[in-house]
C-alpha cells in the first residue's frame, strides 16, 4: 500500500469509528432509558427486628406476624391469589387448620389450630393440601421450605407473631402467648444495640393520613391518580360516613362494581388510631361533585 | 457451497469425531482436576466429623479445622469510601466480556480452520487467522482484569474469599496451572500458524487447537462452579462445614445449566464481536477485494452468531427450570418479584437482535439475484416480527406509582405476578424466533436452485411444517394459556419451544438433504449497503448489555446471601439494586468494554499497515 | 421448480400436498401428547386437558 493510499484512508477511517461509536453509545443509551423508565424497586435485605419486650401489646405482636408474613418470611411469593399455594390471606385459618386435622391424609401430632399452623411452617411435608404438592409427587411432597431454615431463618418468636397474625386476621383467638424473653443467642448480645424502632407518629391531617396508609397508591383522591381501586374524588355523592368507616375497616363487605374482593387490606382497623380513622372519613364524606 | 452447508452435508462423520474426542478431553480434565482435589478434600471431610484432636494427625494437604461460613456483620466488611459491590460489579463484567470472547472464538476458529482444510479454500484459514489475532490482545486484557478482580475480591471481601478458598481448597490451583496451559497451547497455536500450514503439520496444528479449546472449555466449568456454589450450594451442610468432596461441590444443581447456558452465549457474544470487527473493516476498506473479504467474513461471523443465539432460550428455560427445582422461591424471585420488570428490557434487547439479524439477511440477499423470489415475503415477516416485538415489550400492568411501589416492597404484587408466565408473550417469542428462521432460510436459499425430484414434496413439508407450527403455538398460548389451570399454562409452554425447535430442525435437515447438489447462483460478496453493517454493531452491543443483564439476575436471585443458604452478606450493598440504577451500571460495563474493543481493532490493524519508506531515506537504499 | 413435467406433477401434487400436511399434523399432534405426558398433564383425545 503506498504510503499516498494510507493518507487518504486516514481521515475515513476516523469518521467511520466515530459513527460506529455514536451508533452504539445511541443503542446503549436507548436500553438504558428503558431501564430507568421502568418501575424502580429495591429488593431490601431483611432487617433483624429488635423488639421491646416490656411494652409488647398483642396488638403489636400481631401486626409484627403481619409484617412477616408479607416481607422477611416471604410467604406472600406463594401464598398469593396466584394459584401456587393456598391462598392464607383468604382462608380462615383457624377454620381451615381444624379441617385439616380431620383429614385422614394427615400425618403429624398437632391437636389445635396453633399447632397446625407452627408445624406445617417448620415442616411443611407432614401435611400436603392436594393440588399443591411437587410436581409428580402426587402431592406428598411439599414445595415450601421449613421456615426456621435458611434462607428465610425466622425465630421461635417471629414464627409466634405469623401465627397470631394468622388468628386474628379473621377475628379468630389469639392463642400463642406473648414471649417474655429473648432467645438465648440474642439476649447475650451486647445491649448497645440500637433502640426499637417507634411506632409511627400518628398523622395530623386527613391527606398526611391517606398518604400514611398509602391510600392515594390505589385509590384517585387527594390530587392522586390510580385505576386500581375506586374513584375516591366523588365518594361523598355516593356512601354516607357510616358506610365510608365500615369500607375502611372491612372493606370485603361491599365491594365497589367492577373491583374485586380482597384487593385491599383489611387490617385498617389495627393499624390506623381512632382520630386517624375519623379524619379520613371526615374527609371522604366531604368529597362531593360540588367541591 | 456456503460453509456451514459444508459442515451439515459431507464431512459430518469426521466433525462429529471431532466434537466427541472435544467432549471426551474436557470430561477427563475435570474429572481429573476433582479427583486431584479430592483426596485432599476427603480428609477434610473426615476431619469435619472427627474432633478437632484429630487435626494434627490426620495427613494430607488440607488438614485443619471445620470451617462454617462465617457470620460478618456489617463493620466486618471494608469500606474504602465507595460501594464495594459497584467496583466488582464493573471488574467482574469485563473480565467476564473478555474471557466470554476469548474462550469462544477459538472454538470457532477450530471449525473454520478445519472447514480450510477439508476444502483446500485458504480463505477459511486466513480468516481463521485473523480471528485469532484479534482474539490474542483480548486474551491479555481477560488474564489482566482476572487479576485485577481477585485483587478487588480479596481487598473488599476477605472473610468472603476466605470461606470460598477453603471450600474450592487446591481447585483453585487447578485453574492456575490450566491457565498457564491455555496461554501455552494459545501462543503456539496463534504463532506456529503459518509455520504448521499444510500437509501433516496441520493436523499437528490442529489439534493444538483442539487442545486449546479443551483447557478453555475446563477453565469455564471450573469457574463456573464457584458462582453455582454461591447460588445452589452443595456438599456442605448447614452451617456451611465442608462435608462432601470437590466433586460434589462443583456438581451443585445448578453447574451444568449454567455450563451449558454460558458455552452457547459465549459462542454467540464470539461471533458477534468478530462480526462488527468485520463490519469495522469493510466501512473502512477502500478497494473492492477488502470489501469482498470483510462483507464474507462479518456475514459468516454473524451466521455463528444467531446460530448460537437461536437455542439460547431453550438453555435459558432449563436453568430456569433447575432454579425453581432447587429452590422455588429462587425461582420466583427471579420470575415474578421484583426482578420480574428486566424481562421487559430483555424483550427488548432480545427484540433487537432479531431485528438487526433479519435486517442483515435480507440486506444480505441483495447480494445474489436469485433472492428476487423470495423478496415479497420481506415485508410480511417485517410485519409480524414488529408486531410481535410490540405484544412483547407490552408490560402486563400499566406503570405503577411511586406510593403503590413503596407498598410493594421486596414481596410479589397481585398485578406483577402473571408476568412471569405469560402466553401471550409466549407466543410473540416463539413467532419472532420461527420468522427470524424463516428469514435465514431464505437467505440461505437465495443463491440457489433446487435439483432434487422430491423438490416438490419437500417444499410443501417444508410449508406445511411453519403453518401447522405457528397454528400449534397460538392454540396452545391461547386455549391452555387462558382457558385451563396454571399447571398447563407452564407445561403448554414446552410446547410452543418443541414447535419451534421442530421448524428449525426440520428446516435444517431438509434444506441440506434438498440443496445437495443445487446449482449455484452467482452472488457477489461486498455488494451490500453500508448500512446494512450497522446491523452487525447492533448485535454486539446489544449482546453485551444483555449479558450484563442476565448476570445482575443471576446474582440477585441470591438476594441477601453470599452464599445461598449458607453465608449471609451483610454487607452495605446486600439489598437487590432497582433495574435503573443496574441498567446504569450495565451501562457503564457496555461502554468500557465497546471502548476497548475498538482498541483492539485497532492494535489488530496496526500490523497491517507498513509506514512506506520516506523520501529523504530512500536515496541511502538505492 | 419451473420443471417441464409440470403437468404430470399437476395431478401429484394434489397428493404431495394431502401427504405432507397429513404427515405434519400427525406429528405436531403426538408432540403436543408425548410433551405434556411427559410433564404429568395427560392430554384427553381432543387435546383438552384430563382432569
Amino acid at each position: 500500500m503506498s504510503a499516498a493510499r494510507c493518507n487518504q484512508r486516514r481521515p475515513q477511517q476516523g469518521s467511520v469509528l466515530l459513527r460506529v461509536l455514536l451508533f452504539s453509545l445511541t443503542l446503549t443509551l436507548v436500553f438504558t432509558l428503558v431501564a430507568n423508565l421502568l418501575p424502580q424497586v429495591e429488593g431490601e435485605a431483611p432487617v433483624d427486628m429488635e423488639i421491646d419486650l416490656s411494652a409488647l401489646t398483642m396488638d403489636d405482636f400481631v401486626s409484627l406476624g403481619e409484617s412477616i408474613f408479607r416481607e422477611k418470611g416471604t410467604c406472600t411469593l406463594c401464598h398469593n391469589n396466584l394459584g401456587r399455594a393456598p391462598d392464607i390471606l383468604r382462608l380462615d385459618m383457624v377454620e381451615t387448620s381444624g379441617q385439616r386435622l380431620q383429614d385422614e391424609r394427615y400425618q403429624g401430632v398437632a391437636a389445635n389450630a396453633a399447632e397446625y399452623l407452627r408445624e406445617s411452617m417448620i415442616e411443611p411435608g407432614l401435611f400436603v393440601v392436594k393440588g399443591f404438592g411437587k410436581k409428580g409427587s402426587n402431592d406428598t411432597e411439599s414445595p415450601m421450605p421449613a421456615v426456621d431454615k435458611a434462607p428465610i431463618l425466622l425465630s421461635d418468636i417471629e414464627i409466634d407473631a405469623v401465627i397470631a397474625f394468622l388468628q386474628a386476621k379473621d377475628g379468630n383467638e389469639v392463642s400463642v402467648e406473648l414471649p417474655t424473653e429473648m432467645p438465648a443467642a440474642k439476649a447475650a448480645e451486647p445491649a448497645a444495640a440500637p433502640p426499637a424502632a417507634p411506632l409511627p407518629e400518628p398523622a395530623d391531617n386527613a391527606e398526611a393520613a391517606l398518604a400514611k396508609y398509602a391510600c392515594t397508591a390505589c385509590h384517585s383522591v387527594a390530587g392522586s391518580q390510580s385505576p386500581v381501586g375506586p374513584d375516591l374524588n366523588q365518594v361523598g355523592d355516593r356512601l354516607d360516613p357510616g358506610q365510608i368507616r365500615e369500607s375502611i375497616i372491612e372493606p370485603n363487605a361491599v365491594v365497589a362494581e367492577g373491583f374485586f374482593p380482597g384487593m385491599m387490606p383489611a387490617d385498617f382497623a389495627s393499624k390506623m388510631t381512632v382520630n386517624e380513622l375519623q379524619m379520613i372519613v371526615d374527609f371522604l364524606a366531604g368529597q362531593k361533585a360540588g367541591n | 457451497m456456503s460453509w456451514p452447508s459444508m459442515l451439515l452435508a459431507k464431512q459430518r462423520l469426521p466433525l462429529l469425531g471431532l466434537v466427541v474426542l472435544y467432549l471426551c478431553a474436557i470430561a477427563l480434565i475435570t474429572l481429573g482436576a476433582s479427583t486431584i482435589t479430592y483426596a485432599a478434600t476427603e480428609t477434610a471431610g473426615v476431619a469435619a466429623e472427627v474432633t478437632t484432636e484429630s487435626v494434627e494427625t490426620s495427613a494430607g494437604f488440607r488438614d485443619r479445622l471445620p470451617f462454617p461460613a462465617p457470620k460478618l456483620q456489617r463493620e466486618d466488611y471494608p469500606n474504602i469510601g465507595f460501594s464495594s459491590r459497584s467496583i466488582v460489579w464493573v471488574i467482574a463484567q469485563m473480565h467476564l466480556f473478555f474471557a466470554a470472547f476469548v474462550l469462544a472464538v477459538p472454538l470457532f476458529v477450530l471449525v473454520i480452520e478445519w472447514i480450510g482444510v477439508k476444502t483446500g479454500d485458504e480463505r477459511y484459514d486466513d480468516m481463521a487467522h485473523e480471528c485469532m489475532k484479534i482474539s490474542m490482545t483480548a486474551y491479555s486484557i481477560t488474564a489482566l482484569f482476572g487479576g485485577t478482580l481477585a485483587f478487588a475480591l480479596f481487598l473488599l471481601y476477605p472473610q468472603f474469599m476466605a470461606y470460598m478458598m477453603n471450600v474450592f481448597d487446591s481447585q483453585v490451583l487447578v485453574y492456575a496451572f490450566l491457565f498457564f496451559a491455555e496461554s501455552g497451547f494459545l501462543y503456539i497455536y496463534y504463532y506456529s500458524w503459518y509455520r504448521w500450514r499444510f500437509g501433516n503439520s496441520k493436523w499437528v496444528h490442529l489439534t493444538l487447537g483442539l487442545m486449546l479449546n479443551v483447557v478453555g472449555t475446563t477453565l469455564l466449568l471450573l469457574a463456573n462452579a464457584w458462582v453455582t456454589f454461591m447460588m445452589a450450594p452443595s456438599g456442605v451442610d448447614d452451617a456451611g462445614v465442608v462435608t462432601g468432596g470437590i466433586w460434589e461441590i462443583m456438581r451443585g444443581p445448578l453447574w451444568n445449566p449454567i455450563n451449558l447456558h454460558r458455552f452457547i452465549a459465549n459462542i454467540a457474544f464470539g461471533g458477534a464481536v468478530i462480526g462488527a470487527y468485520a463490519a469495522y473493516k469493510f466501512l473502512s476498506a477502500t478497494d473492492q477485494r477488502a470489501r469482498a473479504h470483510y462483507d464474507w467474513m462479518g456475514y459468516t461471523a454473524n451466521f455463528i452468531a444467531v446460530l448460537a443465539f437461536l437455542p439460547l432460550p431453550f438453555a435459558g428455560y432449563w436453568l430456569m427450570a433447575e432454579i425453581y427445582a432447587y429452590s422455588q422461591q429462587m425461582g420466583i424471585t427471579a420470575m415474578g418479584g421484583i426482578l420480574a420488570w428486566l424481562f421487559i428490557v430483555q424483550a427488548v434487547l432480545i427484540g433487537t437482535i432479531l431485528m438487526a439479524s433479519n435486517y442483515y439477511l435480507w440486506s444480505g440477499m441483495s447480494r445474489t439475484a436469485g433472492s428476487q423470489r423470495y423478496t415479497w415475503l420481506i415485508k410480511y415477516i417485517a410485519a409480524v416480527l414488529v408486531v410481535c416485538f410490540l405484544i412483547w415489550v407490552t408490560p402486563h400492568t400499566l406503570i405503577l406509582s411511586a406510593a403503590e411501589m413503596k407498598q410493594l416492597g421486596g414481596s410479589n404484587h397481585y398485578l406483577l405476578g402473571p408476568l412471569g408466565i405469560m402466553p401471550a408473550k409466549n407466543i410473540a417469542v416463539n413467532l419472532m424466533l420461527i420468522f427470524t428462521f424463516l428469514s435465514f432460510q431464505l437467505f440461505r436459499r437465495a443463491d440457489k436452485e433446487v435439483t432434487v425430484a422430491w423438490a416438490g414434496f419437500g417444499n410443501a413439508l417444508m410449508i406445511c411444517i411453519y403453518i401447522v407450527a405457528i397454528i400449534n403455538i397460538i392454540f396452545a398460548g391461547i386455549y391452555y394459556g387462558y382457558f385451563t389451570n396454571t399447571v398447563y399454562k407452564v407445561g403448554s409452554s414446552v410446547m410452543q419451544v418443541v414447535s419451534t425447535l421442530i421448524v428449525i430442525i426440520a428446516g435444517v435437515t431438509i434444506d441440506t438433504l434438498m440443496f445437495k447438489g443445487a446449482n449455484k447462483l452467482p452472488s457477489q460478496w461486498g455488494k451490500v449497503s453500508n448500512r446494512s453493517q450497522y446491523a452487525l454493531f447492533a448485535l454486539p452491543v446489544a449482546f453485551t448489555w444483555l449479558m450484563a443483564l442476565m448476570g445482575y439476575v443471576r446474582s440477585s436471585v441470591r438476594s441477601h446471601w453470599h452464599v445461598y443458604t449458607v453465608m449471609k452478606d451483610n454487607s452495605p450493598d446486600n439489598f437487590i439494586p432497582a433495574i435503573g440504577h443496574a441498567g446504569n451500571m450495565m451501562t457503564i460495563v457496555t461502554v468500557l468494554f465497546l471502548l476497548f474493543v475498538l482498541f483492539i481493532f485497532w492494535i489488530a490493524s496496526l500490523s497491517d499497515r507498513k509506514q512506506a519508506r520516506p523520501a529523504y531515506l530512500s536515496s541511502d537504499n538505492t | 421448480m419451473a420443471s417441464p413435467d409440470i403437468e404430470v406433477n399437476l395431478n401429484n401434487r394434489v397428493y404431495t400436498w394431502l401427504l405432507a400436511t397429513i404427515l405434519v399434523v400427525c406429528l405436531f399432534y403426538g408432540m403436543n401428547h408425548v410433551i405434556m405426558s411427559m410433564q404429568g398433564l395427560p392430554l384427553n383425545f381432543d387435546l383438552t386437558p384430563v382432569q
